[in-house]
């Protein structure tokens, strides 16, 4: 009975699941099946013995984290500065899309756009050499510029106290010109007529901002804070790597889980030690996943994930 | 909702069935890892005569820097000979210098199938025979398929390449020093009135001088790499060989007792700290030298700085380099050890490993014993074509031809694994200071049974990751001399090792020391 009712549906909707076989054998090959190798995190990996032949290790490989004294230090870097940017980014992005949408002139909207987006296709290594060019303490543009008007040099990177500030802005630069898009898109999608009648309303461009575009994009805004969320324990390596490097005298202020275990690992070329710190930032991602998602659901049905 | 039941329920069927069978790949794999019994019964077969090569076979050996252009005119020729002398052909693959530690491991994980393959102490050859990387090289095997070598190597070579008892390695028998010199210009010295160099004040004159009077000149242009400095002033009063990585725990060699030193604690280490804290206030290198990634004799050769430092064999190198560009610099290597103690680095600084999985062990020894030991072979792989990347003098030096434009210049293909005493030879253009300073050091050089000590770290990786750590955020800020107060830097760089679990470390270090001691005098 069942079986046929199956047999039924694949069959009327056979379009449906052809169109998404791609998806499903993507995420299969890619994200399912590696996830049996996690137990690495626990084990006391050797070549000879492989993955699964290798001998169990218990919960030895989190101890370096835990024991490094940095656990939570690092952990509370990595969510407080996901948090900061996505709130700083998505401000952003959603009043340039809205004044984008608002602005008249062709030519200037898109070419603001485009240098805008441009950033976005900078790779850190380069955005890295390009921040280290305006900050350097003897060259740098910036200390430059301040010497010249008579003002004392800045050395940047001896104080890490301007680091959450600087870090906050390039992963803005960055990131903001894609996401404007995203916002863009869905403010596209609106119908006109509603702002047709609003003008004969009486509206003006606050009102309509107000009353008509930001209510539209919540939706839009929610499954894009949802996605970021369940990246929250997972830091942007290249932006944090490229930026500050090997420079100690910024970590308190810089270091996150990803640029810490990098270092500390990277020439121990332990796989159960590296897998364990990257099992840890899956397990917080998806409690918090979870959590939000809880939360957006009593106050928001429809918009929930799952 | 159930089309979606069902999906779930496929892809987990999905998924036990892919780890079912990766099981049963790794057990497939097993049996050719613990190959040396393989290696011993076809030796017992072969034992009357010589080995059995009828069968031709494809070697490929993995090793660690960058390919040169001509790698392929030179490993033609090495064919050609290796076709006629054991039936055999080999492909030399390169891991560059950019990812090596990340792609080095991996070559074992994945089981992927090659022959020989470079290994050293500074890409953990300790760990990785532990982790079954390499192929057991024993005495049965070396003597059948590798006797040339047996024959050349120092029996203390082989004695540094033993892990838990066993070797995994045929070390490079070259004696080699890891001591650093400086290099200056010979143009400005003279010109500011310095005298030539002995110790590390005189150097200190001249970079007082270049700070003073060549303002468009960086004194000494320090990165993230420093440890030159550190070597000459607290260096040559220890005599150390680092036994905890990542930290100033040592042995002084000078000290046969073997009791552990933390240089980091000691009186010496602080003036050292004052020192650097001072030169960097004077502008002797950049305030932002903590991001400097450019290695001092790049900066140097480039002209933006007046001295640099290095281990012998490379500052031989950039010498020679800086002469040929610029000979109005002048540019003079001094030794800054003068008469102090000093050490031949261990034979496991290079060497050749057999991969566990290998298929043709037994060739692959064979070809490495050809490399090791006929100069032909030698020459190629660290000369080049003769006539076209390089010609032997009179007196049987090498003149490497074509400058910075060769296609292959000395050392390019990355053959220092199987470097030998007997078969390298002098350069010659090789600075005139270089032999002397190597003599010097020859005969202040000590021995000490420590040199061939190895650490095992099988049941303290957790304190050496978070040992690393403290190093990168406290240790290099006081040796690049960016501390605002050295001695608060010093004290915060030895809690903060502690709180790692150094203490735990040095108590392991050294009961492992007084073991190794005790085994030594039996």
């Amino acid at each position: 009975m069942r079986m046929k009712r199956i047999a039924h549906d694949l069959r009327k909707n056979r379009t449906m699941y052809v169109m998404m076989l791609p998806a499903f054998v993507f995420f299969l090959v890619f994200s399912y099946f590696p996830m049996a190798g996690m137990i690495v995190a626990f084990k006391s990996y050797t070549y000879t013995d492989g993955i699964f032949g290798s001998p169990w290790a218990g919960f030895e490989n989190f101890e370096f984290f835990f024991q490094s004294g940095k656990a939570w230090l690092v952990t509370k870097n990595t969510i407080v500065y996901n948090v900061v940017f996505m709130i700083v980014n998505n401000v952003l992005e959603i009043t340039i899309a809205v004044i984008l949408f608002e602005l008249a002139g062709k030519v200037f909207k898109k070419i603001l756009q485009s240098v805008i987006f441009l950033p976005y296709f900078i790779s850190w290594v380069v955005a890295g050499a390009i921040v280290y060019n305006f900050l350097n303490y003897e060259f740098g543009s910036i200390n430059t510029l301040l010497k010249s008007l008579g003002f004392p040099p800045v050395n940047f990177y001896n104080t890490p106290g301007l680091w959450p500030y600087i870090l906050v802005f390039f992963s803005a630069w960055k990131a903001v010109g894609y996401g404007t898009v995203i916002y863009l898109a869905s403010i596209a999608g609106i119908d006109t007529e509603m702002y047709e009648a609003a003008k004969i309303d009486g509206a003006n461009v606050l009102q309509r901002i107000f009353y008509i575009t930001l209510p539209s994009i919540v939706p839009t805004m929610i499954v894009l804070l949802l996605l970021k969320v369940s990246q929250i324990a997972r830091g942007d390596f290249g932006l944090f790597y490229q930026l500050i490097g090997n420079n100690g005298l910024l970590y308190d202020k810089t270091d996150i889980i990803d640029t810490f275990s990098f270092r500390s690992l990277l020439d121990m070329q332990e796989f159960g030690m590296a897998a364990a710190v990257g099992l840890y930032q899956s397990v917080l991602c998806f409690l918090i996943i979870l959590m939000t998602n809880e939360a957006v659901k009593r106050v928001n049905k429809e918009s929930s994930l799952f | 909702m159930k089309p979606v039941k069902l999906l779930m329920v496929l892809s987990l069927a999905l998924v036990m069935f892919a780890a079912g069978c990766s099981n049963n790949a790794e057990k497939e794999n097993a049996p050719p890892a613990s190959s040396a019994d393989t290696g011993k019964s076809t030796n017992t077969s072969s034992e009357a005569g010589k080995p059995d090569i009828s069968e031709e076979v494809k070697l490929k050996m993995y090793l660690v820097g960058e390919q040169p252009k001509d790698i392929g005119l030179i490993y033609d020729e090495i064919n050609k000979m290796l076709k006629r002398d054991i039936n055999a052909t080999v492909e030399p693959i390169f891991l560059s210098w950019g990812d090596y530690l990340q792609k080095y491991p991996l070559l074992f994980a994945t089981g992927e199938e090659f022959d020989l393959v470079f290994s050293a102490n500074w890409v953990k050859y300790g760990e990785q025979a532990l982790k079954g990387a390499y192929l057991e090289l024993t005495p049965e095997l070396l003597n059948t398929y590798a006797p040339l070598t047996m024959k050349e190597m120092p029996p203390e070579a082989w004695e540094q390449a033993k892990v838990k008892g066993k070797i995994y390695m045929a070390p490079a028998s070259t004696k080699d020093f890891s001591m650093a010199v400086v290099g200056v210009r010979g143009d400005l010295r003279e010109k500011h009135n310095i005298p030539p160099l002995k110790t590390i004040d005189d150097f200190e004159k001249y970079l007082d001088a270049i700070a003073k009077n060549e303002p468009n000149l960086v004194p000494f242009d320090e990165g993230i790499g420093a440890y030159t400095l550190y070597d000459f002033i607290v260096g040559t009063e220890f005599t150390p060989k680092y036994v905890i990585g990542n930290s100033h725990v040592t042995v002084d060699l000078k000290d046969a007792s073997g009791k552990l030193v933390d240089i980091a604690q000691t009186p010496q280490y602080l003036e050292f700290a004052k020192k650097m804290a001072d030169w960097s206030k004077k502008g002797y290198w950049s305030q932002n030298a903590m991001l400097n990634k450019t290695p001092i004799p790049e900066s140097f050769l480039a002209g933006k700085s007046a001295s640099m430092a290095g281990n012998i064999q490379s500052m031989s190198l950039n010498v020679t380099a800086a002469n040929q560009q610029h000979p109005e610099w002048k540019v003079e290597l001094f030794d800054l050890y003068n008469g102090k103690a000093t050490y031949v680095n261990p034979y496991i600084g290079n060497g050749m490993s057999i991969n566990a999985n290998s298929k043709h062990p037994e060739r692959a020894l064979m070809l490495l014993d050809l490399l090791r030991n006929n100069e032909a072979y030698f020459n190629l792989t660290t000369y080049g074509i003769k006539g076209k990347h390089y010609e032997l003098t009179s007196d049987n030096k090498v003149k490497a031809l074509g400058g910075t434009d060769s296609g292959y210049r000395v050392d390019a293909g990355s053959p220092w694994g199987w470097r030998t005493q007997g078969l390298i030879k002098p350069l010659a253009d090789e600075p005139d200071e270089v032999a002397a300073i190597k003599e010097a050091w020859t005969k202040s050089a000590i021995t000490n049974p420590l040199l061939n000590f190895v650490l095992d770290t099988s049941n303290i990786k957790n304190e050496l990751a978070a040992i690393k750590n403290v190093k990168d955020q406290y240790m290099l800020p006081i040796t690049l001399g960016i501390v605002n107060d050295p001695v608060e830097a010093v004290n915060t760089l030895n809690a903060k090792f502690k709180e790692a679990g150094l203490d735990k470390l040095k108590v392991e270090a050294q009961r492992q020391i007084d073991e190794y001691l005790k085994n030594v005098k039996k």
